[in-house]
């Protein structure tokens, strides 16, 4: 009874995201990069380490789509494993950050007095302190990798988000639905996961969303800056950076990893402002 | 078994500001006799809701029951006192022997959950079934007998996709589907328009009848009271100002406020420029008065209200008033 309940409120879902233009359009780009990131392998006869000195900085054409890089290595492929970096990045630590701020501002706004100020000083920290500085500090000690990329990116969101949940959850904290509940007989737990929880379900879609461009862009310029991932593992910001020195003659070679990361964000951007819309059943137009 | 369901001995609500506690209920005394229908009549901020939420133990964030009992009596003559009671076993109570109906049928439902599924999660807190299907097959007759039509299409639905009318009809359901002993009903048509309201004053009725529950009903509405209640109590600024049933309090007001509420109500063919009010606003609650509370908009001109509270006297039999106004040798000597 109940997995089919849950089994039909997706299908609700789906058949609304593929009713709204807003939605099905990012989502069908996002899940076309996603293919082409996993399938990679199968588009292109290259290696996207393997190098060609005699072939270096070609136009595209002749075989490489988007030209080939300094060392003669096949952009296109390149671009190809540099996404697979980037969506890595853009879903693992958003997801992490999301689930630790949600904990933390629940548990802030649930329980009040010293946990909530112990809990909110703390995320007043680390948003006083600038991200990028933070990320740095954090790569330095733990060495450029994709781990601590992971990790100093979840350092920089979970603050962020578990300030706007708290607050979102006093808000519903206050409603007369969970009045309503309580005077049933509902005690704290189940207010909590029933009531407080699905609830927060629009806000924490949006704060997902609205945290996977600016964790892409993050990783992007942390591998510009040549602290992010290291070579040669592939990254596109760390292919935006080594191509700009070639940015007058080559500029396909910065085009090619930066059009991919505005493809990737845009997209993500507006799929997560329709999500919101089709989530929020008070405003969904079936 | 006392006849008796729910006594409130002394209530006195506060809510704490500055470190100072600003009473909103002073002390009320209001007693629930078992299957009878009670009004709570009083303006906005009388401390009428306050009286109902101290109950069920919701009270808001600063105020708290200072002083004073809630009394419940069993039928088998055990009284337990609500305010001694832990959180746990005040969560029990609720839902199972009173239920309550709020005023914003919009927002007193999840706006996240099939309203079927809010009905029957009363009886899963609760542990009354056994399962999920037996709760949905008592969701949807009771649904059926608050008056949703298609119950078994409608439990899917979510809030938004009804009616105010509809809605508050499921808050209904889902105050009486643990058969509570006792309904409190905050403004429970405030809400809605008069042709839905006069449906669900009915529904209440009804439900109260078929259970033998007994019902606060809290209103501002006289309406409301002459056709739901069996007796009434007027409350203004956290007082009782006036108690007796419907037909003695409609019949014969006593109070000088409970005549200005009832003179207040307009009636067809009058032909008055302006509508009846009572002169005055309510006056600012922290300022303690000594006197009666209705004293600075009262239309009797009695200098002693100002320094001295009128005790509660019995003006007929059943019916009481706080007034110098009323009562063997409390009457007014004009001069």
């Amino acid at each position: 009874m109940k997995k089919e309940k849950r089994q039909n409120a997706a299908a609700d879902i789906l058949r609304a995201c593929l009713k709204n233009k807003a939605a099905l359009i990012p989502g069908i780009i996002i899940l076309i990069v996603i293919a082409l990131s996993v399938f990679g392998p199968l588009l292109t006869h290259y290696d996207e380490t393997s190098q060609d000195l005699l072939n270096r900085l070609m136009p595209p054409g002749n075989g490489h789509i988007f030209g080939t890089d300094e060392l003669g290595r096949d952009v296109f492929t390149r671009v190809l494993y540099g996404t697979r970096v980037s969506l890595l990045v853009a879903l693992l630590p958003t997801a992490l950050a999301v689930a630790a701020g949600c904990a933390a501002g629940v548990c802030a706004a649930e329980f009040k007095g010293a946990t909530d100020f112990i809990i909110m000083r703390l995320a007043d920290i680390m948003l006083s302190i600038p991200g990028m500085l933070l990320a740095m500090v954090v790569l330095y000690t733990l060495g450029g990798s994709l781990t601590s990329v992971v990790i100093s990116l979840v350092l920089i969101e979970w603050g962020g988000i578990a300030v706007v949940v708290r607050t979102a959850t006093l808000e519903i904290r206050e409603s007369e639905f969970v009045e309503a509940a309580v005077s049933t007989g509902a005690g704290r737990f189940r207010v909590m996961m029933r009531h407080i929880l699905p609830n927060l379900v629009p806000t924490l879609i949006v704060l997902f969303t609205l945290n996977i461009p600016s964790s892409i862009l993050s990783e992007s310029g942390l591998s510009f800056l040549g602290i992010g991932i290291q070579p040669p593992d592939v990254s596109l910001g760390l292919m935006a950076g080594s191509s700009r020195q070639y940015l007058f003659q080559m500029p396909h070679l910065a085009l090619a990893p930066a059009g991919m990361i505005m493809v990737l964000v845009l997209s993500f951007n507006f799929l997560g402002d329709a999500l919101r819309d089709i989530l929020d059943p008070g405003r969904r137009t079936l | 078994m006392s006849d008796i369901l729910l006594e409130l001995k002394n209530l006195t609500v506060s809510i704490r500001r500055d470190k100072e506690d600003i009473p909103i209920v002073k002390g009320v005394d209001i007693a629930i006799p078992r299957g009878k229908i009670v009004g709570l009549v009083g303006e906005s901020g009388c401390g009428k809701s306050m009286t109902a939420k101290s109950v069920m133990g919701i009270l808001p964030g600063a105020a708290r029951v200072s002083f004073g009992s809630i009394l419940w009596h069993d039928p088998d003559g055990t009284v337990t006192d609500l305010t001694g009671l832990k959180e746990k076993e005040l969560r029990k109570m609720c839902g199972t022997k009173i239920g309550m109906v709020f005023q914003e049928p919009m927002t007193s439902l999840n706006p996240m959950m099939r309203i079927g599924d809010q009905v029957a999660e009363v009886l899963l807190i609760h542990k009354l079934v056994k399962n999920r299907s037996e709760a949905r097959d008592k969701v949807i007759q009771l649904l059926n007998e608050v008056g949703i039509p298609e119950p078994e299409l409608r439990y899917r639905s979510y809030p938004h996709e009804l009616s105010g009318g509809m809605r508050q009809r499921v808050m209904i359901a889902m105050a009486v589907i643990c058969e509570p002993k006792l309904l409190i009903a905050d403004e429970p048509t405030t809400a809605l328009d008069v042709t839905i309201e006069a449906q669900i004053l009915k529904l209440i009725r009804q439900m109260c009848e078929a259970r033998n529950m007994s019902a606060i009903v809290i209103t501002h509405n006289m309406g409301v009271v002459s056709r739901l209640c069996d007796s009434v109590y007027v409350m203004y600024m956290g007082r009782i100002m006036e108690r007796a049933s419907v037909r003695d309090l409609f019949s014969n007001p006593i109070h000088p406020y409970t005549r200005g509420l009832l003179s207040s109500i307009p009636r067809i063919g009058e032909n008055s420029e302006y509508l009846k009010t009572i002169p005055g606003n309510i006056p600012e609650s922290e300022k303690e008065t000594v006197g009666c509370e209705f004293c600075l908009r009262c239309s009797e001109d009695e200098r002693r209200c100002f320094f001295e509270r009128p005790e509660e006297t019995e003006a007929e039999e059943g019916h009481f008033v706080s007034c110098f106004t009323a009562g063997p040798g409390n009457e007014v000597h004009h001069e």
